[in-house]
């Protein structure tokens, strides 16, 4: 089972980082920017606060589910490295996902992360699969399909 | 959820706890909380950038995060309160599709069609290439190839600009209050934006839809005058909200305030109304009597009815209520239909002269300069070189308009002409800080001109359409992202000044001009970035020293820990006016210094530049909403929910003529443009005027909120030559955006 763990770790932590940080080659680079940090406006925005009204709060960035996921991560000694950036990025939420299964915690504790900080990634996979032109970017959203 | 995991979390259970194992790439991302608990709610007290009052702000802050942001008590311009629109400010700062990171583009190809594919890059390859090619330019070209797009503020960045010897910095002003600004400096003695409402009898408001604006200062000022009994008069083409809340509102033919303020002055000269003790004493009305009376004898209030169709007996009674029941005052200010048609040079000087014959320049219920701290800038605190002449030529053709050459402000309404006809190819380089090509008349023409420039930055907190077209994007820190001393320049008799505390610390990779401004400045001008130890300015230290030298505190954590500081005085008003030579102090209604600069020494009518004929045989009328500010809150998720789109706004007898229903989609049409958007029916708007709001019509992609929300009603709005300006006499070259006439049909 703590294979099956581990592994489960492995790829949560995997996805994270790919939506973290920008493919080497140029074209899979360039579809980085314009779907997520597009100067023109980004079609998939990942940031959890912009996809949830939360308690009627318009789509913003440093909303509640950001207020909630640094409650998270400092429960558990953490804080994200850049400071000024929204903390409920989905690569940060499923890096720090991929560390409570990594230190196997119990399986209350991840449903309640789930239930808090993952149900807004599937409109957010569903558009990134709909936008995606780039070979890279449609198979991340695959592996983020199947996997959550 | 995945039915994969869900079904392994079942079969592992709850109590099975397995050995921690390493997790690559988490480090990367994350470091060990800093400890200590999270920081409560705390108070920071700041101040609004919006619009220019800079209202005093109170905000609430968890965590380095805005909460909550309400009025300061205590601060005279906001009165203790915010309007609609500083209330969502937060709404801005974390706005989800503020700009993040330096960007450049990777396609060559520029067009609005074009994918710029853009990659992130660091600040300092950002600042490099950008100085490359201001370099690179200049060398070849001589500085009259760079364009800067942007007011001159602050400081630093003006210290930068003038340190280049940038001839061709371009602000928005003539669509403002540059025509206030150039008759001020010869009529009154200086610009102000202080209207004393509060001590007013009588305020007269020519166009000047204040209250329908929002603007704090200036609504609570006019709410106080009516209840300490001061009556108030609205002219203006269509029922407002001022309109509503004033005593007495006439509907005008657009564009034809200029007759009515004319035929005020003649009754109130012709019947020797004015104030005598202030005319007699501070004025050259001795001086130049015969000249003036004899000008303004041509202008009857009869004579105006035919104009303006607002009746002679009416216009007489105003003028004669206006000179006998003061203080009065008549406030000219900016895009609020009084001040941009072709004929505003001279409606502005007008409207200054009925001020003058009132006797309330610089008196209680008048037009007064502010008391305010003297802030020094950083050319007093470290005086820099001797600047490099600005060598070169005007592309918008100003130096044709000395008088606002003078005051160094304008001109938008002739850049794209300028580029395009004038000096086509000129320039080379441009820098857009804060800008969008929607403020400017037909924004069309601006991207065609825009396209003609080889290497193009933008700088800005929001993804505006000129990002289209740029070679590199910086992200700009908002008002809410910076520290400053912000004097109150909007009620002031007596200095207060707010700290601009900043509530949050800029976002990803925003900065600040004076960043841009200082690491540019070192690169390419490192003489004039110097402080005289011989080390790089320091903001936070420059910040500190203006505090001081202000008195406002030891430094700026000093300042900023009490929040707000005042010197309270009596007001004493002044004896001496204009500062201009041959002025001998005095306030000038005849001004002899204008013929010298290719302006009338007394305002004459003209008429507006376009009439309604066969072929568009409808005014056409642009306003700002209340919930809006500019072009810059439509993509502000409250103030979008309030006011999402524009319509054209038609009186229901247009409508019934074209068979227009609510709602129904209709084409307007001008000489420039045209633009489709739902009809909004109202009785508020005369028949013969369509009416649209500023703001809106952002392209698509841009914003999510805002992009492709209404229509962009600049399209209709005919840009301009330097030569139309001249020919028609528009010499403090006001931006004629109220100028055009338009047709409309449903669809």
């Amino acid at each position: 089972m703590s294979e099956l763990r581990e592994r489960l770790a492995r790829v949560y932590a995997e996805l994270g980082q790919a939506l973290l940080k920008p493919p080497a080659e140029r074209d899979a680079e360039i579809e980085y920017y314009r779907l997520f940090l597009n100067p023109q406006g980004s079609p998939c925005p990942p940031w959890q606060s912009v996809w949830e009204k939360a308690e009627g709060q318009p789509p913003q960035l440093f909303g509640e589910s950001h207020h909630r996921a640094l409650g998270w991560y400092r429960r558990y000694g953490f804080e994200p490295a850049a400071k000024n950036e929204p903390a409920d990025h989905l690569g940060l939420l499923l890096l720090f996902y991929a560390k409570l299964l990594a230190d196997g915690e119990p399986a209350e504790t991840l449903e309640k992360f789930e239930n808090e900080h993952l149900r807004w990634a599937e409109p957010f996979v569903a558009k990134l699969k709909a936008e995606a032109r780039h070979p890279y970017f449609q198979q991340l959203a695959g592996r983020l399909d199947e996997n959550l | 959820m995945a039915l994969t995991r869900r079904n392994w979390l079942k079969a592992t259970g709850t109590g099975l706890l397995a050995a921690p194992v390493a997790l690559q790439g988490f480090e990367d991302y994350f470091q060990p909380a800093a400890g200590g608990a999270p920081a409560g709610m705390t108070r920071i007290v700041t101040a609004c950038g919006i619009c220019s009052p800079s209202c005093g702000i109170q905000a609430w802050v968890q965590d380095g995060r805005v909460r909550f942001l309400e009025g300061l008590p205590g601060d005279v311009s906001g009165d203790g309160h915010l309007c609609g629109k500083g209330a969502a400010g937060a709404m801005q700062l974390y706005d989800p599709d503020r700009l993040k990171y330096p960007m450049k583009r990777t396609n060559p190809r520029k067009g609005l069609d074009e994918d710029p594919g853009w990659v992130r890059i660091s600040w300092t390859e950002a600042l490099d290439e950008i100085a490359f090619r201001m370099k690179q330019t200049v060398d070849n070209y001589g500085a009259e190839a760079l364009l800067f797009v942007t007011l001159p503020s602050p400081d630093l960045w003006a210290r930068f600009m003038n340190a280049m010897g940038v001839v061709n910095r371009i602000d928005h002003r003539d669509e403002c209050f540059q025509t206030d600004t150039v008759i001020q400096k010869y009529t009154t003695g200086g610009k102000t934006w202080c209207n004393d409402f509060e001590n007013s009898k009588y305020i007269l408001l020519f166009g000047w839809d204040i209250l329908a604006k929002a603007k704090l200062a200036y609504a609570t000022g006019i709410v106080k005058a009516r209840s300490n009994g001061a009556k108030v008069v609205h002219f203006s083409p269509n029922y407002t909200a001022t309109s509503r809340f004033a005593n007495e509102w006439f509907t005008i033919k657009p564009g034809t305030d200029l007759a009515v303020a004319l035929a005020m002055i003649q009754v109130i000269i012709s019947e020797n109304l004015y104030n005598k003790e202030f005319v007699d004493n501070y004025t050259n009305f001795g001086k130049y009597e015969t000249e003036i009376r004899a000008h303004f004898a041509q202008y009857t209030p009869e004579w105006a009815e035919q104009i303006s169709g607002v009746k002679a007996a009416d216009i007489r009674r105003i003028a004669r209520e206006f000179a006998a029941n003061g203080p009065a005052i008549a406030p000219a200010h900016k895009k609020s239909l009084c001040a941009n048609y072709m004929n505003s040079s001279q409606l502005v000087h007008a409207i200054s002269i009925l001020n003058i014959l009132a006797g309330t320049i610089d008196r209680p219920g008048g037009r007064y300069f502010p008391r305010m701290h003297s802030i020094p800038g950083v050319d007093a605190i470290y005086p820099p070189p001797p600047y490099p002449p600005k060598k070169g030529r005007r592309v918008d053709g100003r130096d044709k308009l000395p008088l606002v050459n003078e005051v160094d402000q304008g001109i938008f309404s002739t850049l794209a002409d300028g580029m395009l006809n004038k000096y086509p190819g000129m320039i080379k380089f441009s820098f857009w800080n804060a800008y969008t090509i929607l403020g400017f008349p037909n924004p069309p023409r601006m991207v065609e001109a825009l396209k003609t420039v080889d290497f193009t930055v933008v700088m800005d907190f929001l993804p505006t359409d000129t990002v289209t077209l740029a070679d590199i994007v910086l992200p700009s820190a908002m008002y809410l992202e910076g520290n400053d001393a912000v004097a109150r320049d909007y009620i002031a008799k007596y200095p207060q000044t707010v700290a601009r505390k900043a509530v949050s610390a800029p976002i990803f990779e925003a900065k600040s001009i004076a960043y841009v401004a200082i690491e540019l400045g070192k690169r390419l001008c490192p003489d004039y970035f110097k402080t005289p130890d011989g080390s790089w300015i320091n903001p936070a230290t420059l910040l500190d020293e203006k505090v001081k030298r202000a008195g406002l505190g030891e430094n700026f954590a000093d300042f900023a820990a009490k929040g707000l500081v005042e010197k309270p005085q009596p007001f004493t008003p002044r004896t001496t006016f204009v500062s201009v030579a041959g002025a001998d102090g005095k306030c000038q209604i005849y001004v002899p210094q204008f013929p010298a600069k290719g302006a009338d020494p007394l305002p004459k009518w003209i008429p507006k530049r376009d009439q309604p004929n066969d072929i568009y045989p409808y005014y056409y009328m642009t306003f700002i909403p209340a919930i809006h500010r500019r072009n810059t809150t439509e993509n502000n998720s409250i103030l979008h929910e309030i006011m999402p789109t524009n319509h054209a706004i038609i009186n229901p007898a247009m409508a019934k003529k074209h068979g227009i229903a609510e709602g129904q989609k209709v084409l307007v049409r001008s000489r420039a443009g045209q633009i489709e958007l739902p009809a909004h029916l109202s009785e508020t708007v005369p028949p013969d005027v369509v009416m649209v709001a500023h703001g809106f019509g952002h392209v698509s992609r841009a914003m999510s909120l805002a992009g492709g929300a209404g229509a962009r009603d600049g399209d209709l709005i005919p840009d301009a030559s330097i030569d139309d300006f001249v020919a028609a006499g528009n010499y403090a070259g006001a931006s004629c955006i109220m100028d055009a006439v338009c047709s409309i049909e449903p669809l």
